[in-house]
């Protein structure tokens, strides 16, 4: 794992530095998470790019803003989700759009690109289906390639607990998955 | 070694745009700007009064004006205590600013956190009762549909007239009593087992009154839970918001 990849080294002491306002910790936490917290953002928000990346910079604003009063009950990632959470859900507020299953007439005139992006959308949708608890552990394991270990840390639970609900997580997607197709008659 | 499923989820990994380009954005935040300008206001306004509390003193203070010589070493002596002094009391006004500059900033993000938390249980609770309004039209609407078609299987199974007048009785309590539990349910008095005990309670006195057999063929499936599909736990669950919006969408 690269040097700037999340979780090597421990966030807390990089938290407490942000804390403290010792220049750079903040942007060190922001460059370990910034990837993770728009992927998760992006589903919020229906798949749509631009409105990812202005909740995003919202987000990492008051995120920026609220670290002096982070209390470190939970990881930091899962703390910065919860405001990304929150601004996602202030963009939907403003701009009630239905979830788009395909991309728009002509976006593309690839017939392969179509079908991985219409792959793609029904695993967005499968994900979004899963409890949250299950979906945001398995994102960070297979998304952002953290260990066991790094998405405890992140999210500030036991590895144990990690453990099972990435197994529960794979479970609950499959049947989700199995479900849609069945609905789709696919 | 993944499985067909774990590299169906990797293959849908979306792109992430540059760190570099948000961090640009968020440094050029004219609200950071704001907020860098009003701690330097607050500093120039601390620094002038560490000022004028120094001059005020050394106006005080015997020995301390400039170009007036020192008289003889005790003089000297107690100028330097004099400066010490000075020196003192500024390092005590410095403290005092500092303290009143942390108090006053605790008091401020004390009440903005206040404000942000009354204005958030404000939303969640127009949102709740919103959708429960939303949850109780949607009842009602289907209800009564399902309780005339009932009443007129009923009727057409030759009922007399007093068993179908305490069989519509016994189900517009059933109906009452299903709002009352969805309010119940909004408001987190009541779990949702308490709508299928109402279910349970319902069909007995409906097979007492009209005889298991009938009931049964009339009935033929298991009758419509009320309750809401989740506990929607914290009133602001994206999913459960969507259900009932297709689900109320049918009418």
């Amino acid at each position: 794992m690269a040097a700037d990849q999340p979780g090597n080294t421990r966030d807390d002491s990089v938290v407490s530095d942000a804390r403290n306002g010792l220049p750079g910790a903040f942007e060190v936490l922001f460059g370990r998470y910034h990837a993770a917290v728009y992927r998760q953002i992006l589903l919020w928000v229906n798949g749509d790019h631009a409105a990812a990346e202005d909740v995003a910079q919202e987000a990492w604003w008051r995120i920026a803003r609220g670290v002096k009063r982070f209390e470190g009950r939970s990881g930091f990632y899962a703390w910065a989700c919860r405001i990304a959470r929150n601004e996602s859900r202030r963009w939907l507020e403003r701009n009630a759009r239905k979830p788009r299953l395909l991309p728009p007439p002509g976006a593309t005139d690839d017939a392969e690109q179509r079908d991985r992006d219409y792959s793609s959308e029904l695993v967005h949708m499968a994900l979004k289906r899963l409890p949250e608890k299950f979906a945001t552990p398995l994102m960070l394991e297979l998304w952002e390639d953290m260990s066991l270990i790094e998405i405890a840390e992140a999210l500030g639970v036991p590895e144990g607990t990690v453990k099972s609900r990435l197994h529960r997580g794979r479970e609950k997607f499959r049947e989700i998955w199995e479900a849609m197709h069945r609905e789709m008659g696919l | 070694m993944k499985d067909r499923l774990d590299q169906l989820i990797i293959n849908a990994k979306p792109q992430a745009p540059s760190p570099a380009a948000t961090l640009a954005a968020l440094r050029a935040r004219p609200e950071t700007a704001v907020v860098g300008a009003a701690a330097w206001i607050l500093r120039a306004a601390a620094l002038f009064v560490l000022a004028a509390g120094v001059g005020a003193l050394a106006a005080l203070l015997p020995g301390s004006g400039v170009g007036i010589p020192a008289a003889s070493n005790d003089d000297s002596i107690a100028g330097l205590n004099d400066r010490a002094g000075v020196l003192e009391e500024l390092a005590r006004l410095e403290r005092q600013v500092a303290s009143v500059e942390a108090a006053h900033r605790a008091q401020l993000d004390a009440l903005i956190d206040a404000a942000v938390r009354e204005a958030l249980a404000q939303k969640q609770l127009r949102e709740r009762e919103r959708w429960q309004e939303r949850h109780i039209a949607y009842v009602r609407r289907r209800y009564a549909r399902q309780m005339d078609e009932k009443l007129a299987q009923l009727q057409a199974d030759g009922i007399d007239e007093e068993k179908y007048d305490r069989a519509r009785e016994i189900l517009e309590q059933h109906g009452l009593q299903a709002v009352d539990l969805i309010r119940s349910t909004y408001n987190r008095a009541e779990r949702r087992d308490g709508f299928a005990t109402l279910a349970r309670e319902t069909e007995e006195r409906l097979q007492r009154l009209t005889g298991a057999e009938q009931w049964r063929d009339l009935l033929g499936a298991e009758p419509e839970s009320w309750a809401p599909t989740t506990d929607f736990e914290d009133w602001t669950d994206l999913d459960s918001h969507m259900h009932w919006m297709r689900q109320t969408s049918r009418g």
